[in-house]
């Protein structure tokens, strides 16, 4: 399949790019590696008029760690970069699981964390090309009014299967956008909607800058568990980021933050486990309880591979496999 | 081997370093000047009448050349052994995907533009996708004139009937008897998916006529003489009015056997009167080519209880999709579906059913990995149930030498045995016992090798090199070094002194397509032949000029001599050319050869569709597998392919087969399944089509036991397909032995393994 007609932009600076999309917002898609977007193009999901490029933006690939302050992640840092840097690799571990299970090596070097965390939801019904969409009703997501996933309903369920984005919100990651209206800063959690067919809280002339992670005690434990087929190239089917601040001695949990992701349309933080463990001894049965949640809350539909009551049940392993983690089990 | 000098040796591929260098030309590299691009219109319905197709809005597109629909082309029929199908679909579509009008544009993108311009009204008709409600009365009937179809193959009462284009039964003893004298009888239903053979290469055509109304074809394709035959008698055009010339094949599989894109390209370069290009896309590749057939077997053993199989009974249901040119994967699946095992009474009944999916065809193990599956599911089953080993039972029951398949062919070479024993020694069975979360399964097959219609000339250079001219296809395998070693080790000269031309329909003779594990068996047969009659010539000249006995003579080392006396000797150099200048004439030695195998008892069998196939390859693998009991996840840690492939003539490619064979096998057991909705393929790339990556690879072990062949060159047989067959239950008789949950159903996903532990514990 060949990439539709579009015209090629390449803004020098952070100002151009937010003019540029100011004056074309609706006509444009924002390209941060590609990987994503290509694709979807190429299957006719995007037809873009512009397709601007933030690669000769300077400075926008910086990464900076701070004991105080945490990371600050530039949107076009490599994915390739966050899997191999030593320092993320010690304090956050999570991010360098979470990066490196993304696509393949060839692929994480293309991609970016800005990419990443932008990714369009999927849906076996969306992702195809215009010939294969023509022989269904069109749907909600494609402006029609049916999700063919579902055969019927008004809601979109197409799924966000960002690797990047659970491990980031358990870690409590802020984002920068910036447009010519200035710059505002979201909690990342914020930036998913919930509706699988306009996933992200972003207006369509602005630019996701950065991504700032905050500092965590050093004893601080976190754990990026993904479910997919293969070994490798596979989107996430079902994924738990997981993050304790925890008295191992004891045993006694002082913070758990768990985030399912690629269940639904968009990553969820399980608040209900947060504060089931708040102040406990992590136990067998509280960690069996807080497992049972999230197969509660985990409630994917049939619109990827594998079925749906297995990924709810590989949510609630592994919960309890990152949990046991977390207290110095070996597994 | 003792006493070889060519065969047997590890001699790199003859094309590897102009594959490496990027110089060796595929299809895809072929681009003339003037070409035009061209895009094939496909249905949008599984099932509907075609009620008007509108091409005028397309026609005014500016860079459109040519549009055709099936009033523009014959209305001949086409296939191997049924001509069910035609360039594009005619009064109505039977599956999404189907071929209904192409264009050809100044570019692709104009082509694709175009096809958004053609209306095509539909009404549409009830649909049938699953083949048993496919032949049950009054299902949506997708080929109304089936009885009239021309067919190759004796038919029974129940084949071109309704939506069954193929039925066939061999019944072998008496299963009555059989089941009736079991002390234990154990009956089940297994189900295997449509799968397609992902070749790395899309399909790939260009045509162009000469002014002498000729046109030439580059293609991809594993039977370039059959495509000729094909796009002759659909055209209309003589068979001398067209030269098909393949190119480096990216991998065929049993998906380059079929004449899908040819005859559409020429039809739109004979309207165009200027060359095109077609060449398909992934999704098209996924929704408008071939698959291995999905499969719905029953099957009933009955045994005595020290483990004899007494009884197999076998019904195989073989979902055909629209189209079934050849229902010979269908035939083969009864052929082997027992098993490699000596069982007195046999009854096997296998049908093909139309349904409204894209065709299902050949794909490497050609109808035999399904049957492989639920056969050797079901005889791991039987040693449980009595408290055997598994290897022990294989063992016990497998053929030997002189012993007869259901169908009454006695078997030419047969070393089931040394595979079984070979593999477990060295996987070290008996240490097989559980260990912790990890189980070792077993599985044992065979499949068919060799036969049908080949040719090959052979023509010697002055200075004692030569060219051999096959019409048999080398689409990866390796099959020019293999016949270039035969021809060497027959001429007593070396791989390097050969030129081998595979496949042009000019320069090669006919050749009926590599399929089958025809290559090195048949044509490599055929090879040897023409190198005999070669050095038959050669010695009747060289008999002459030394005053020797031509019975005395042999030849070795680009040198004929007496045997005996090798100082009484000449070069092959002066001989060959003296033969030109001076007395004799150049030497070309051929061979046109259609190997017989004995006539079937129709008492036996009834409604085979072709003749035997000339031997047999058999193969022994056993996997290990860790379970993580939690999830029903696995991971496959070793397998081991044991191979019983006669002589061995180059251990790099059976070696490379082997692994190729092992990949394509677990990708079976483990991922791969079309996904198809209200007969949509939903997964139509190779994002959610899941083939194995490197990283989903157990570690590999191959054997290679040897045997000898009589009917094949040097006694070799085939490699390729016995070594797919095997690993998808062997992974599932693992699973059986570490969990206890046995999987009925490909591919073995965590879910299922996950609800059989389920099944366990209520």
């Amino acid at each position: 399949m060949r990439l539709p007609d579009f015209q090629y932009i390449e803004p020098k600076s952070l100002e151009e790019a937010c003019l540029f999309l100011k004056e074309h917002n609706h006509e444009s898609k924002i390209m941060a590696g590609g990987t994503d977007l290509l694709p979807n193009m190429k299957q006719g999901i995007f037809k873009p008029k512009y397709v601007v490029n933030l690669c000769a933006i300077q400075n926008l690939d910086r990464f900076e760690f701070d004991e105080d302050r945490g990371l600050w992640l530039g949107a076009l840092v490599r994915l390739r970069y966050l899997e191999t840097d030593p320092i993320i690799f010690e304090r956050y571990p999570m991010i360098s699981q979470a990066a490196g299970e993304v696509g393949s090596v060839q692929l994480r070097q293309m991609g970016t964390i800005g990419g990443n965390l932008c990714l369009d939801t999927r849906c076996y019904y969306y992702n195809q090309s215009d010939f294969w969409r023509k022989c269904r009703p069109m749907c909600i997501k494609m402006g029609g009014e049916k999700c063919n996933a579902m055969g019927k309903g008004k809601k979109c369920f197409a799924v966000l299967s960002g690797d990047l984005a659970p491990a980031l919100i358990a870690l409590g990651a802020k984002i920068k956008l910036l447009s010519t209206r200035g710059e505002r800063t979201l909690l990342l959690s914020e930036l998913y909607t919930g509706d699988g067919a306009k996933p992200l809280a972003m207006e369509p002339d602005e630019i996701l800058v950065g991504v700032e992670v905050p500092a965590i005690p050093k004893e601080a434990f976190n754990v990026y568990l993904k479910y997919r087929i293969r070994r490798s190239i596979d989107f996430p089917l079902a994924s738990v980021a997981v993050m304790l601040i925890i008295d191992r001695k004891k045993k006694i949990c002082h913070e758990a933050k768990v985030v399912i992701g690629a269940v639904s349309t968009k990553p969820e933080e399980l608040k209900e486990i947060k504060e089931l463990l708040k102040g406990k001894k992590l136990e067998g049965s509280l960690i069996e309880e807080a497992s049972d949640l999230a197969f509660k809350a985990a409630k994917p539909i049939a619109n990827a591979g594998s079925s749906p009551s297995y990924r709810k049940r590989i949510i609630k392993v592994f919960v309890e496999k990152a949990l046991k983690q977390g207290m110095g089990e070996s597994i | 081997m003792n006493g070889f000098s060519v065969i047997g040796k590890k001699i790199p591929k003859i094309d590897a370093l102009s594959k490496v260098l990027g110089e060796a030309k595929f299809a895809t590299d072929i681009y003339l000047p003037s070409m035009l691009h061209g895009k094939v219109l496909r249905s949008t319905h599984p099932h509907a009448r075609i009620l008007r197709i509108d091409t005028e809005k397309a026609k005014r597109l500016k860079g459109i050349k040519t549009i055709i629909t099936s009033k523009d082309v014959s209305d001949v029929k086409y296939g191997a052994l049924v001509m069910d199908m035609g360039i594009f679909a005619r009064g109505k579509v039977r599956y999404i995907g189907e071929a209904v009008a192409a264009v050809a544009a100044i570019d692709e993108d104009t082509a694709s533009e175009a096809l958004e311009l053609i209306q095509v009204d539909y009404e549409e008709l009830p649909s049938v996708f699953d083949p048993m409600e496919a032949m049950l009365p009054g299902a949506p009937t997708l080929h109304e004139d089936l009885k009239n179809y021309v067919t190759l193959f004796p038919r029974t009462e129940r084949s071109m009937s309704g939506n069954v284009n193929y039925h066939a039964v061999i019944h072998q003893g008496d299963i009555e008897t059989g089941i009736s004298s079991s002390e234990i009888i154990i009956e089940d239903t297994y189900k295997t998916p449509k799968v397609h053979q992902c070749y790395l290469e899309p399909h790939t055509c260009v045509a162009a006529f000469d002014s002498d109304g000729r046109v030439t074809v580059w293609t991809t394709t594993q039977r370039p003489h059959v495509n000729q035959a094909i796009i002759s008698s659909v055209l209309e055009l003589p068979i001398s009015k067209i030269r098909v010339i393949p190119c480096h094949v990216g991998g065929g599989f049993g998906g380059k056997n079929r004449t899908l894109v040819e005859p559409i390209c020429v039809a739109l370069t004979q309207k165009a009167k200027l060359p095109v290009r077609l060449s398909l896309t992934r999704e098209e590749e996924f929704t408008s080519t071939t698959t291995r057939h999905p499969t719905i077997i029953k099957i009933k053993m009955g045994v005595k209880r020290d483990g004899t199989l007494v009884a197999c009974q076998m019904d195989l249901i073989y979902d055909a999709g629209a189209y079934a040119p050849t229902p010979n994967a269908v035939w083969l699946g009864a052929v082997t579906a027992a098993g490699p095992y000596r069982i007195s009474h046999v009854r096997i009944e296998t049908f093909s059913v139309y349904t409204n999916k894209m065709m299902s065809g050949a794909f490497r193990g050609y109808g035999t990995p399904q049957v492989t599956f639920a056969r050797e599911s079901h005889v791991d089953r039987i040693a449980h149930e009595l408290n055997m080993d598994p290897v022990e039972i294989r063992l016990k029951n497998c053929f030997q030498k002189g012993n007869y398949l259901p169908t009454g062919q006695k078997l030419v070479s047969v070393n089931i045995k040394d595979t079984i024993l070979r593999a477990a020694e060295r996987i070290e069975w008996n240490q097989a016992k559980k260990r912790g979360n990890k189980a070792m399964g077993i599985s044992c097959g065979f499949t068919p090798c060799g036969g049908f219609a080949t040719s090959c000339i052979i023509r010697m250079n002055q200075d004692g090199t030569a060219v051999i001219s096959s019409g048999a296809m080398d689409m990866g395998q390796g099959l020019k070094t293999v016949l270039a070693q035969i021809v060497a080790e027959e001429l007593g000269i070396e791989v390097d002194d050969i030129t081998v031309i595979s496949g042009d329909t000019d320069s090669t003779p006919f050749d009926v397509g590599i399929f089958g594990d025809r290559g090195t068996h048949t044509t490599g047969l055929a090879a040897k032949m023409a190198a005999m009659d070669a050095k038959t010539q050669i010695f009747d000249l060289a008999a002459a000029q030394m005053e020797a006995n031509r019975e005395d003579l042999d030849i070795r080392d680009h040198k004929v001599f007496v045997k005996g006396s090798s100082e009484r000797s000449l070069s092959l150099k002066d001989l060959l050319a003296g033969s030109v200048y001076k007395k004799g004439g150049p030497i070309i030695g051929k061979a046109s050869i259609n190997p017989d195998t004995l006539p079937m008892d129709i008492k036996i069998v009834q409604g085979a569709a072709s003749k035997f196939f000339s031997t047999y390859t058999f193969a022994t693998n056993i996997v290990e597998v860790e379970m993580d009991p939690d999830a029903g996840r696995l991971c496959v840690l070793k397998a081991v392919g044991s191979q019983d492939c006669g002589t061995l003539i180059n251990p790099d490619g059976a070696e490379g087969q082997i692994d190729g064979g092992m990949a394509i096998g677990l990708g079976y057991g483990l991922f791969e399944e079309m996904l198809i909705k209200e007969g949509q393929v939903i997964n139509p790339n190779l994002l959610d089509y899941r083939m194995p990556t490197a990283l989903d690879m157990p570690t590999l072990d191959r054997i290679i036991v040897e045997s000898y062949d009589e009917n094949g060159p040097f006694g070799a047989k085939g490699v390729g397909n016995s070594s797919v067959i095997n690993m998808a239950p062997a992974i599932a008789n693992a699973i059986y032995h570490a969990t206890r949950v046995r999987i009925k159903e490909l591919p073995i996903t965590p879910e299922k393994i996950l609800e059989g532990l389920k099944e366990k514990e209520d």
